[in-house]
């Protein structure tokens, strides 16, 4: 897909094209239930429930109370979530842990959500540099070995002086499995008050190893201005969101070129 | 009855009147046939009509290879022949016995800027037996305005009734209510599967080399198949048998040439054409950093020969072969294109049978290589080998019968993956084979002055081959099952038999009704998630589980020229009737797998709808007024809770206002005015918090309509310099002349300003563009 953004970025070049923002008059809907469930390596459990809005809503999203939230591994360890003072219903006891498998049972109103997900083990980032495309555009590319045999899904974040750009990269070895990988984190320079990165700025990326469901859930809410479709969810039960179980990797440079 | 029944038993009815018709005209008649030329060019000259004087109703005209067949009875006559912009022609023959007569035209002196090079009759659009068919001539598609002045003939073809733009400045198109990749588009009669470059916004045809094209959307005569919607029907240009001809041109996209010829005088001929866009090299020429490192561009590069082998054969050899580029050094370059080749045998074996024997090499590939560190390619291929042989016999003046069939080999490689690292690793996805055979029977007759008949019979067979491994899907759409097929094995044929009737009654001389009906099916499917990216798409054949897409068509039509022909007018009613119409599931990936089957979902769709056609044809001031009023839905399982939804391509309303005025001699002017309904698009009802950012929340699928669309295009022409020698003009144009912002794409993202807000942002392209382009001719 990232192929995609280059082409659309070469084309503009040659064309005019005019970007607004517009407001359109859409149908509201009934309200659906939202479930963000992570657990991250070395990291106690964090699920957060809310509900869905109308389109033109405000952007504040009340925790569901009074759910059940459990989450046991394949250990024999069970644990029950509580909501705290966050918002968000955590764990006490459990810990991410590498090769470690878990269950997510959440029930609202008599109704049962359940997930499943296994923590891959790490890939840390080998190299990271400032890559050049067209003239003063340069982009972080990471460089990683893929270790064989195994499938791995991967997905990068950037960060720009402290600040979260909006979007990811996301990766599989279908093609690569045991390869050097290289990857170019790519992001949309309006989220950066219009500019590229420039020379001195603090560029972070952390690259996640995620497992197949939370992979599929965030390529597919990659394209979700193509598809126009709720991402794929690896919760059963008819909700949105996802449980994401991952390890990750960080690396940070000041760009220069 | 059901329609459908009915409409097969008034076809076994009017085969036997036909019997009896041929019957009944059996007095000894000889034949005259031959070809009609240019005098000057050589160029075969198509929709001559020719009369038999004292005869007159006796009329026929010459077919796309410039010949005719007249049935005269025996003693002396006199055959008149007339075309627009040629001097009328006389000749007088002593007959008795069947003779060939080849009759050379002089272009008329009078009328140069007349000259009209289309063939058509004044009076088709009543008498043409045909419905729903529309023929475009080259001066069409070089007057009418078009984004960045690249004449271009699908963007002509978008502004006739039922047919739709599949979005702004594309050159796909939607042909009554059927998807894009439903249209059989054959550049000499071979199929091609890409007919786009940059991003769909020029097709692979350079205007230049175009003879004349003909669309079919509703009741496609049986000699064509293998798509569920439309034909176009594109014939390339033939060379000058006498000199050399030089044409050009030079625009803000491209510049073009293309030179004609004879190779052996009054015997062959070539032609040849290139076209390239060259703003990359101006960029480069000036020194501009980016152009340096990035590559865009197109070319496209045709190719014709002819040979008249004796009075009798013809050999004709063709070939086109484009390719899109886009890259960046040391980052990805990707390209595709076609590559294809046809060589034809036409013979006239005597006067009454015309034999056309074609084999045809099809290649349509992609390349797209990531090359950072480690070189990392992909490339996809189809291959169609086609032999294709037809027969036209001229029975009478008043029937026609044509049959034939064609055999293709598809070769589909929908993916090869090459990584680069020391001694490399390759992976590829299985190829897709396949064996398409179709065998027709048409026949044309005039029954009555006023009634005339085109019915048909097209039986098509489609084998799914190994070597391959074939999938049994559960109702989940997992797979269940494997089975491999050995190399050359039939996994399934598919039988279908594919009845096409047209009937035009004359009301009187100057009015008709017409009704038709055909089968269609089609065993080629495109799976296309994104218009924009061609890469991202995939052509599959029919399996073991995507069955043959089928359609049923009926039309009701009331045709009526007024003023001696200046006036045409039509309105025509459509219902069309689909069966296995596929789908995509949610988020449905096809790229980088075999077994694409679990992506997909089936189910049926309807489309219907009715068109109106106001047409001046003739005087200084040209053009048409066309508006569509119509639907296209589907029913897929799976999708929309099983029910009823607007298809991408359904448009309730669609208007093209076409005007062309020629001031003088130096000055000419056209403008385009289109409108029409947003397409049916899926819009968010809601959203909700995930990963740190909002995102937007879908409850139905294309349950919203994008904006309206219109745009208005205007052009002046004016001739620089017109000698006999030297011909050359210059075209200024405006593309969307009131600046319209028409949606191109709506994107739902985190907004710019507040990253916890979703907001819309609306991509518009294309405002207020101007264009100016040079041609030549010498």
């Amino acid at each position: 897909m990232k192929v995609n953004i280059l082409i659309l970025i070469l084309v503009s070049l040659f064309f005019f094209s005019c970007e607004q923002e517009v407001e359109l008059k859409v149908n509201t809907s009934e309200p659906c239930y939202v479930i963000e469930a992570l657990i991250t390596l070395g990291e106690f459990a964090k699920v957060n429930i809310v509900e869905s809005k109308n389109y033109g809503e405000d952007n504040q999203y009340p925790p569901v109370r009074n759910v059940m939230v459990s989450i046991s591994d394949n250990t024999g360890e069970k644990e029950i979530l509580e909501l705290m003072a966050s918002g968000l219903y955590e764990s006490k006891e459990i810990k991410g842990i590498e090769g470690r498998t878990y269950h997510l049972n959440v029930e609202i109103e008599q109704q049962e959500y359940t997930s499943v997900a296994t923590m891959p083990y790490a890939v840390p980032i080998e190299d990271m540099i400032m890559f050049k495309t067209t003239t003063d555009s340069y982009f972080p590319k990471i460089t990683y070995n893929d270790p064989p045999g195994i499938r791995n899904y991967y997905r990068a974040i950037l960060s720009i002086n402290g600040k979260r750009m909006p979007g990811m990269e996301v990766m599989d070895d279908r093609d690569t499995d045991g390869k050097k990988n290289s990857s170019l984190i790519l992001f949309d320079p309006d989220y950066n008050g219009g500019d590229d990165i420039k020379k001195g700025d603090v560029v972070r990326i952390e690259m996640q190893c995620l497992d197949k469901g939370a992979y599929t859930y965030f390529e597919s809410l990659n394209r979700i201005n193509e598809s126009l479709a709720n991402p794929t969810s690896n919760i059963t039960g008819g909700v949105l969101g996802y449980f994401g179980v991952y390890t990750y990797d960080t690396k940070e440079i000041i760009a220069d070129w | 009855m059901t329609i459908k029944q009915r409409f097969m038993f008034l076809g076994i009815l009017f085969l036997l009147l036909a019997h009896n018709g041929i019957a009944q005209s059996s007095k000894k008649e000889y034949v005259v046939s031959g070809t009609i030329r240019d005098h000057e060019s050589q160029e075969l000259l198509i929709g001559v009509t020719i009369v038999e004087q004292g005869n007159e109703s006796k009329g026929t005209i010459t077919n796309v290879d410039g010949e005719y067949k007249i049935k005269v009875f025996p003693g002396e006559v006199i055959l008149i022949i007339s075309y627009i912009g040629y001097d009328k022609e006389e000749i007088k023959l002593r007959i008795n016995a069947d003779i060939t007569q080849d009759i050379f035209l002089k272009p008329s002196s009078l009328s140069l800027q007349e000259v009209v090079v289309s063939g058509r009759k004044a009076d088709e659009n009543v008498t043409n037996v045909q419905s729903g068919v529309e023929k475009i001539s080259i001066k069409e598609i070089n007057t009418l305005p078009v984004l960045l002045g690249e004449k271009d003939i699908i963007k002509s073809i978008q502004l006739l009734p039922g047919v739709r733009s599949t979005g702004e400045g594309s050159s796909g198109i939607y042909v009554r209510g059927g998807s894009s990749d439903q249209n059989s588009i054959l550049l000499d009669n071979i199929p091609l599967y890409n007919t786009s470059h940059l991003m769909g916004f020029f097709s692979t045809f350079n205007s230049d080399v175009i003879k004349n094209a003909t669309l079919y959307k509703g009741a496609m005569p049986a000699q064509f198949g293998e798509r569920l919607s439309s034909v176009i029907d594109i014939q390339s240009m033939d060379g000058d048998m006498e000199k050399y001809n030089f044409n050009g041109g030079v625009g803000l996209i491209s510049s073009k040439l293309s030179i004609d010829g004879p190779i052996q005088k009054g015997k062959s001929s070539f032609v040849i054409a290139g076209r390239r866009t060259y703003a990359d090299l101006v960029a480069k020429a000036i020194g501009a950093e980016d152009a340096k490192s990035t590559s865009l561009y197109f070319y496209d590069l045709n190719m014709k020969m002819n040979f008249n082998l004796s009075d009798k054969d013809r050999l004709i050899v063709s070939g086109y072969w484009g390719r899109d580029v886009v890259g960046m050094k040391n980052l990805f370059n990707n390209s595709y294109g076609n590559l294809s080749g046809a060589i034809r045998w036409s013979r006239n074996f005597n006067s009454k049978l015309l034999m056309n024997t074609s084999l045809i090499y099809n290649n349509y590939s992609t390349k797209a290589e990531e090359n950072m560190d480690v070189d990392m390619k992909v490339s996809t291929d189809i291959n169609d080998y086609i032999f294709k042989q037809d027969f036209s016999f001229f029975s009478s003046e008043k029937s026609t019968l044509r049959f034939g069939y064609s055999s293709t080999y598809h070769n589909i490689g929908p993916g090869k993956y090459r990584y680069e690292e020391k001694s490399g690793t390759d992976r590829a996805l299985q190829n897709r084979y396949s064996w398409e055979n179709g065998a027709y029977i048409s026949h044309q007759l005039k029954l009555s002055e006023k009634l005339e008949l085109l019915y048909g019979l097209r039986a098509s067979a489609f084998s799914v081959l190994g070597k391959g491994d074939f999938y049994t899907l559960d109702q989940h759409h997992n797979v269940t099952d494997t089975t491999s097929y050995k190399s050359g094995k039939i996994v399934k044929t598919y039988f279908n038999i594919e009845p096409r009737i047209s009937v035009n009654y004359n009301l009187n001389n100057n009015s008709s009704v017409k009704t038709s009906y055909a089968r269609t099916t089609q065993n080629m499917h495109l799976l296309s998630n994104s218009a924009m990216n061609e890469l991202s798409e995939r052509w599959t054949s029919s399996s073991n589980y995507i069955k043959p897409q089928i359609a049923d068509q009926v039309s009701l039509g009331y045709f009526r020229n007024f003023s001696d022909n200046r006036f045409e007018f039509s309105v025509e009613g459509y219902y069309k009737d689909m069966k296995n119409q596929i789908d995509f599931k949610d988020n449905a990936n096809t790229s980088r797998k075999d077994d694409i089957e679990i992506e997909l979902l089936f189910g049926k769709g309807r489309a219907y709808g009715v068109e109106f056609l106001l047409r001046k044809r003739t005087g200084r001031l040209t053009g048409w007024i066309s508006y569509t009023l119509s639907k296209s839905e589907k029913k897929i399982d799976g999708i929309n809770q099983n029910k009823w939804y607007n298809a991408i391509q359904d448009r309730t309303h669609d208007i093209s206002v076409v005007g062309m005025y020629e001031l003088n001699d130096k000055w000419s002017f056209s403008a385009a005015w289109v409108y029409y309904t947003g397409n049916a698009v899926s819009y968010p009802s809601g959203k909700y918090p995930v990963d740190g950012y909002e995102v937007p929340y879908f409850t139905e699928r294309n349950g919203y309509r994008a904006p309206a669309y219109h745009r208005l295009d205007i052009e002046a022409t004016k001739v620089l310099k017109k000698t006999k020698k030297f011909t050359s003009e210059l075209s200024i144009g405006l593309y969307n002349a009131y600046g319209r912002e028409n949606p191109y794409m709506i994107e739902f993202k985190t907004n710019k300003d507040d990253p916890n807000k979703l907001s819309t942002y609306q991509y518009s392209l294309f405002k207020f563009m101007p264009s100016v382009s040079w041609n030549f001719k010498f």
